[in-house]
């Protein structure tokens, strides 16, 4: 909290101003949020002004093969990962809510819980964090450092959109390879469940099929889907944003990663809540 | 809004503010086609924010910056970036792209800014490396080269789209006395060469004399001085005779905490 620099912490005078203090903190914080949040806003409509205003003079916004090598990098490298994260943690919940639901004679219910629950909230979600993680640190430490070498002026000098030229490939690939990513991990996460099913709850794997294509609904699938485009969008600019604001040399690098992370994992846990409410509310 | 005026660079009275620091305090500078114009000043006396006004990288808090007809800080972000591709610049610790090989680093903008062929942009690649005599390095990566290779993959990399004015931010700067005379000499070569004009922010002295057709001292957010170098020599302005022989005793370190440690 900030303390009036009048007043001696621990005096009564402090005491007295202390509530004044509260409020004018949180206002300090809600302002500096706000501000961020309309920075990072105009960022992303920058990012495809920029791209926009270059396919508009009838050239390729950015090279394919720029592309192409941070789908590479975002997409195909994370699968491993995403894979054996889902994977193990459909393993767990096909054990626990296995154990639970076979008291009531009713394990037969154990595949469709799981394939929908990663379908529609935890494919998606968990694939969100983990990238945020792998790919979102990784484009800001490496936007950063350019930053702060003077890589991204260097760029911008020579006339050349760095929005256009470093973020908007980045953006696309990973807006492009998280539905991707959340298919792999909501089949690792079935997968796993089919083995728990047949090892332990005498589930054949053509039942346990039947199971799991009678529970899904398209719309669970479509809805799993667009949350993964949403997140993909949202950790690509966040990751972004922080590397190209970085200030302050290596230390300023670390603390925009450190930042970037924390950031995108709020910001994909939150925007999965609103759109959970929003879908749940409006499309019951 | 004032006419334009018919030099290659002009600023006119321009100020500039963080809120911290008031960097520039109404700076006038003209520089005509073909000038050499080296800024001098201390350490932190706002040369190199010059450059970057100049490039519109940042905005002046007043007054007005052109380059050849186009005011500068009004340009839109399209013509903005049009304008800068007319503009080659040489960064102090070079900026080379550390992802991309030299070729690639000089290939750039020809490759993002024209619609030459992959063959035209080795051609004129290779023309620019041979002028700054790299060519043997053109597959190198820029982690690979000596400070004063990458100086000169920086100067080609300002040269491949054939600028009219090229900005040098301390070329000398990390450089050993004959690395720096061989940057010096291959600014001066190549300027002529290639008919352009230049602007050199530099506080080492031999450096500047050597190139500059015309300098500028800039102290405490204006031009205090702008001559001819051996007019520059001659001038009695205290703070301009003090900076040129190096002293501890004069105008400048007046109150500041630099004084301090040369009690």
């Amino acid at each position: 909290m900030a303390a009036n620099p009048s007043t001696t912490p621990g005096t009564a005078e402090a005491l007295v101003h202390a509530p004044a203090d509260l409020v004018a903190d949180v206002g300090e914080k809600s302002r500096s949020l706000l501000q961020e949040v309309g920075s990072m806003f105009w960022f992303i409509i920058n990012t495809i002004g920029e791209t926009f205003d270059r396919m508009r003079r009838g050239r390729v916004p950015f090279r394919a093969s720029s592309f192409f090598l941070y789908t590479e990098r975002a997409g195909v490298g994370s699968v491993p990962l995403v894979a054996m994260v889902s994977f193990f943690l459909g393993l767990t919940m096909a054990l626990l809510t296995g154990y639970q639901l076979e008291r009531f004679g009713t394990e037969r219910l154990v595949p469709g819980l799981v394939a929908i629950a990663f379908t529609r909230e935890l494919g998606p979600l968990l694939t969100g964090i983990m990238l945020a993680a792998r790919i979102g640190a990784s484009f800001t430490a490496e936007l950063g450092t350019m930053q702060v070498s003077e890589e991204v002026e260097a760029i911008e000098a020579m006339g050349i959109g760095p929005l256009r030229f470093l973020v908007a490939p980045r953006m696309l690939a990973l807006f492009a390879l998280m539905p991707c990513l959340s298919v792999v991990s909501s089949l690792a996460a079935i997968f796993a469940t089919a083995l728990i099913s047949r090892a332990y709850f005498n589930i054949a794997f053509v039942y346990f099929q039947d199971l799991v294509l009678h529970s899904l609904l398209m719309r669970d699938i479509i809805m799993g889907i667009a949350k993964s485009f949403m997140f993909g969008l949202l950790i690509g600019a966040i990751a972004c944003y922080r590397g190209l604001t970085v200030k302050g040399g290596a230390a300023g690098v670390g603390t925009a990663t450190t930042s970037s992370v924390v950031t995108a994992i709020t910001v994909v846990i939150g925007f999965d809540t609103l759109f959970n409410i929003i879908y749940i509310v409006f499309f019951p | 809004m004032s006419e334009p005026p018919h030099h290659v660079v002009e600023l006119r009275d321009v100020q500039l503010a963080f809120p911290e620091k008031k960097v520039l305090n109404g700076v006038s500078l003209k520089v005509e086609p073909l000038d050499r114009l080296v800024i001098m000043g201390q350490s932190g006396s706002g040369k190199s924010t010059i450059l970057r006004l100049i490039l519109g990288i940042l905005q002046p808090t007043a007054g007005e910056i052109f380059f050849k007809q186009f005011e500068i800080s009004r340009l839109k972000r399209r013509k903005l970036q049009q304008v800068r591709a007319q503009i080659g610049m040489v960064y102090q610790y070079s900026a080379l792209l550390s992802s991309r090989n030299v070729r690639d680093n000089i290939a750039l903008p020809l490759e993002e800014l024209t619609r030459k062929t992959p063959t035209e942009i080795d051609k004129i690649v290779d023309e620019k490396l041979e002028l700054v005599g790299m060519l043997e390095s053109k597959y190198q990566m820029p982690s690979e080269l000596s400070g004063g290779m990458r100086k000169r993959v920086s100067l080609a990399r300002a040269l491949v789209m054939d600028p009219e004015l090229i900005l040098f931010d301390e070329p000398s700067a990390g450089l050993d006395p004959v690395i720096s005379s061989v940057i010096d000499e291959l600014i001066i070569s190549l300027t002529e060469h290639s008919k352009v004009t230049s602007v050199i922010v530099t506080h080492e002295m031999d450096s500047a004399f050597r190139i500059a057709t015309r300098m500028a001292m800039l102290y405490q957010g204006a031009v205090i001085a702008d001559a001819e170098p051996e007019q520059l020599k001659k001038s009695d302005h205290p703070v301009v005779q003090q900076f040129l022989s190096g002293s501890t005793e004069g105008p400048i370190l007046e109150g500041s905490k630099d004084a301090v440690a040369t009690k």
